[in-house]
């Protein structure tokens, strides 16, 4: 992931390695996920069980997008602050939410085929962004 | 292609792009007549001087010029990899606003890349270039703009701006319109 790991860059070497490990168990724990990937809110990937590559980088972009989008959404309506950007398709779902918390702003994304149930991927997703969360906050060793 | 704001009559949909920091946000928010929506996120990989956020999404304004028509303003983000919403901002887009910032390494490089990008979408008699930050950088002069951008064959009004000042950004919005009226004319 050549832009994370950019000079400057404000995502830690080890959060970034946690991420994968976080992302992996993910994507194991749960049937039908297809990817799952992590990318600061301005759009960087930090992480995905894709790899690297342009298809991550499009991804980690349109994450940013969307998590800002969102929250547009809920501040233009006086709606709070959102909990996750939930897109049904044909194909089946993909699950975008911020991390909470994070010093570093992070959304988490996943793509899942109908063979997922949406609550065990939403509950799945929640437990993942916590423990990215978790990892965030640890100064470093 | 989503439309993101198909103009009612009398109503023109203008799309401010250019490199990140160029002050497209700031450009929108000097002229809009209500509540601007920005969609920004904190820069993660280190804050551009003063400059600690980017817009990530769109950025939204309307105003109404002294000619009568009201434009609506559409903000994209500068970054290369949010090119997906330089194509859904500019479909549909009457007019294209391309800031530049004139310390950059090759500010007409820069805006070159922009109307490619947009040319889909926005013929080039509906193109303006606003030049910023040339107290700082005094060079490439403007001439230097039109000459380049002309032989590449984008032959668009080059104007200096402060897009901290309105009445700057409300000239090139008067630039763009007045094309309009000449091409309807």
């Amino acid at each position: 992931m050549a832009d994370a790991m950019g000079a400057g860059m404000h995502v830690r070497l080890t959060l970034v390695a946690r991420c994968a490990e976080l992302l992996a168990e993910l994507r194991a724990s749960t049937v039908g996920m297809r990817s799952a990937t992590v990318a600061t809110t301005d759009g960087l990937a930090v992480a995905s069980t894709l790899g690297s590559g342009p298809e991550v980088d499009k991804l980690a972009a349109m994450s940013g997008s969307i998590a800002a989008l969102a929250s547009a959404m809920t501040r233009e309506t006086g709606h709070g602050e959102p909990e996750r950007v939930v897109l049904e398709s044909s194909h089946g779902h993909i699950v975008s939410m911020k991390v909470p918390d994070a010093p570093v702003g992070l959304v988490l994304t996943v793509v899942a085929t109908h063979e997922a149930v949406l609550g065990t991927l939403l509950w799945h997703c929640r437990a993942t962004t916590e423990k990215i969360a978790a990892s965030a906050a640890t100064p470093p060793a | 292609m989503v439309n993101l704001g198909i103009p009612a009559p009398g109503e023109l949909k203008i799309v401010f792009t250019g490199t990140m920091g160029t002050g497209k946000t700031t450009a929108i928010r000097a002229i809009s007549d209500s509540a601007t929506l920005s969609t920004e996120a904190p820069i993660s990989d280190g804050a551009m001087g003063a400059k600690t956020t980017t817009t990530v999404g769109f950025d939204h304004g309307e105003c109404l010029l002294d000619e009568g028509m009201r434009l609506r303003l559409f903000g994209t983000p500068g970054q290369e990899r949010f090119r997906f919403m330089w194509d859904i901002l500019g479909a549909g887009a009457f007019g294209l606003v391309v800031l530049a910032d004139n310390t950059r390494a090759d500010p007409i490089g820069d805006v070159e890349q922009y109307l490619r990008a947009f040319a889909p979408h926005v013929p080039p008699r509906r193109m303006v270039v606003g030049v910023g930050r040339l107290a700082d950088s005094p060079s490439p002069p403007l001439d230097a703009y039109c000459e380049r951008l002309g032989q590449a064959g984008w032959d668009v009004p080059v104007i200096e701006v402060d897009v901290r000042r309105p009445q700057d950004v409300r000239l090139l919005l008067s630039v763009l319109v007045s094309m309009a009226e000449v091409e309807h004319g």
